[in-house]
């Protein structure tokens, strides 16, 4: 379990810096479009999608950990 | 419209007299009133994290910045908020566990604890009231402006600002935390429905998603990319926003509070997960208001546009509900702050509980007021000083974010470096030193240098060690 709260973890840290990076806001570009949607908020839309996997995840994983460290709150 | 606005007005003001007097009556102690007997469950707990989150900044702001910018500002605001409700349960987890073993009665009090420091408190609470009161006044006077524009003969726009004050006051100080969670749980659920439609209304105005871009793609292309129409979204721009958004779990304590009134860990992470879904529904809706917006009200004033597109071109009853929501989305977010605010007091105060409390609701009464006059002073840019406050506030995250994960007494030089980056950027604020040193942002120098200090600060005093 502490390898999943690992990987949530991990998961935040590199989508947090793609975001940043042309993939995501690539200058002056909106193409290629997705159900009408300019790039940049598509991918976005992605991201967003990404954050709260990683959240359910991560609050499935912590919550297991914890539990295991500390017993229940 | 009028007829539905007073009607739905006056369903959500006897919600309110009803959420206070319940809340009275379960206020038996003085932490019943500032912290909700922390007795908060997951569905009330993100309704209120919610409504503390999208205020006018949420009805006004959000949508006008997509108009304006374009859909970079959903890598502003949505994806930023993302990592943030990330760090309600990871920094919650931490947060709960510190309140429990000192006594939590405000952010401020237990720094000053954990920190065995009286400045800490001082600083704490100092770095609250310098930001968080603009960013409650321009609430205030965006909710006000936007009654004397719909309204026009009827009160001028310092009445407004009274109203909104007086009733948040009367509430707030007759139920506290309670009541305002209450009437947040009713402003979530308004906000929720309201935006969803209007929304809903916008693409269907253009017939789908597809035409709405295109129309938009038509009107200025540059709306559909970063850095959007007036540059604002850079890189640079971007990151120091996501920092500052990402870090208010820590640094703003209308949200840590709510994080330690929670009942149990358990419903905090049922919390984060809620708020994260019920977060994309509303940035779905305000980007799609928005970019109608940019199609049909380009150029306009953000007034103009926010009248129009929330209520004159939207069926009469819904344009009266969306009146009420942006007043209760107003106020509930206001009252957090000022309460929360309130809060950062009381931890400071020592007395019993009697004095205590008294001196609280009179500190809550001098915010208020504060807010009132600033509200009618203050300038028109919503987004960007809710922004500046967000900033402002996360310079104290070396003092808080350490203050809550060490094992023992964090160094001083936290507070220090964490009170200059707070003065610097109040300089900066003001204009009397420049935002760009050597072609970087002075908020982003100032959190690499925050960062480098507490790391060398933790390692060198083995803070996060246990003795």
């Amino acid at each position: 379990m502490k390898k999943l709260w690992s990987f949530a973890r991990l998961g935040v840290i590199i989508l947090s810096i793609l975001i940043f990076t042309p993939l995501v806001i690539p200058k002056n570009e909106f193409m290629p479009e997705l159900m009408g949607m300019p790039y940049t908020l598509w991918v976005g839309i992605l991201a967003y999608f990404g954050y709260v996997a990683f959240i359910m995840i991560g609050i499935y994983a912590h919550s297991k950990v914890k539990k295991e460290e500390d017993g229940n709150d | 419209m009028t007829k539905w606005f007073w009607f739905f007005g006056v369903i959500f003001i006897l919600l309110l007299i009803l959420a206070s007097s319940r809340a009275i009556k379960k206020n038996r102690s003085i932490d019943d009133y500032m912290l909700a007997g922390s007795n908060i469950g997951a569905i009330l707990g993100v309704l209120t994290y919610a409504a503390a989150l999208f205020s006018a900044f949420i009805f006004i702001g959000v949508p006008d910045f997509f108009r304006v910018h374009g859909v970079g500002a959903w890598i502003f605001l949505p994806v930023s908020d993302g990592i943030m409700f990330f760090m309600i349960f990871w920094f919650g987890y931490n947060l709960r566990k510190k309140a429990r073993a000192t006594g939590y009665k405000g952010m401020a009090g237990m720094m000053r604890d954990v920190f065995g420091n009286k400045w800490a408190g001082y600083l704490v609470f100092t770095g609250a009231f310098l930001f968080l009161i603009p960013y409650v006044a321009i609430q205030i006077r965006g909710m006000s402006m936007f009654f004397t524009a719909i309204f026009p003969e009827m009160l001028p726009l310092w009445s407004w600002a009274l109203i909104i004050v007086a009733i948040m006051l009367a509430y707030s100080e007759l139920g506290g935390l309670k009541a305002i969670v209450f009437s947040d749980a009713v402003q979530g659920v308004l906000l929720l429905i309201v935006l969803s439609i209007i929304g809903y209304n916008c693409v269907i105005h253009f017939g789908n998603v597809k035409e709405l871009f295109n129309q938009v793609q038509q009107v200025d292309e540059r709306l559909l990319s970063t850095p959007g129409p007036e540059g604002l979204f850079t890189t640079q721009f971007l990151v120091a926003s996501f920092l500052a958004i990402m870090l208010l779990p820590i640094s703003q304590p209308q949200f840590s509070s709510r994080i330690v009134v929670m009942k149990s860990m358990k419903e905090t992470y049922k919390m984060a997960g809620g708020v994260s879904i019920v977060a994309f529904i509303v940035f779905v809706a305000t980007a799609f208001i928005g970019m109608y917006g940019a199609v049909r009200y380009s150029g306009s004033p953000t007034v103009e546009f926010v009248q129009n597109a929330l209520l004159f071109d939207q069926p009469d009853f819904l344009a009266g509900l969306a009146i009420v929501g942006l007043f209760a989305a107003v106020l509930s977010t206001s009252n957090a702050q000022i309460f929360a605010l309130g809060s950062e007091f009381r931890s400071l105060l020592k007395g019993d509980d009697k004095s205590v409390l008294i001196r609280t609701k009179i500190a809550l009464f001098i915010f208020a007021l504060i807010v009132m006059v600033f509200s009618v002073i203050i300038s028109d840019e919503l987004v960007l000083l809710a922004r500046v406050s967000f900033t402002g506030t996360s310079m104290l995250t070396p003092v808080i974010l350490i203050g809550v994960i060490s094992k023992k007494a964090p160094g001083k030089e936290l507070l220090i470096i964490s009170g200059i980056a707070l003065i610097v950027f109040l300089l900066s604020v003001f204009q009397l030193i420049p935002e760009n040193i050597m072609g970087i942002r002075l908020d982003i120098g100032l959190y690499a240098i925050l960062f480098v200090i507490t790391i060398l600060s933790i390692v060198a005093r083995g803070t996060l060690k246990k003795d």
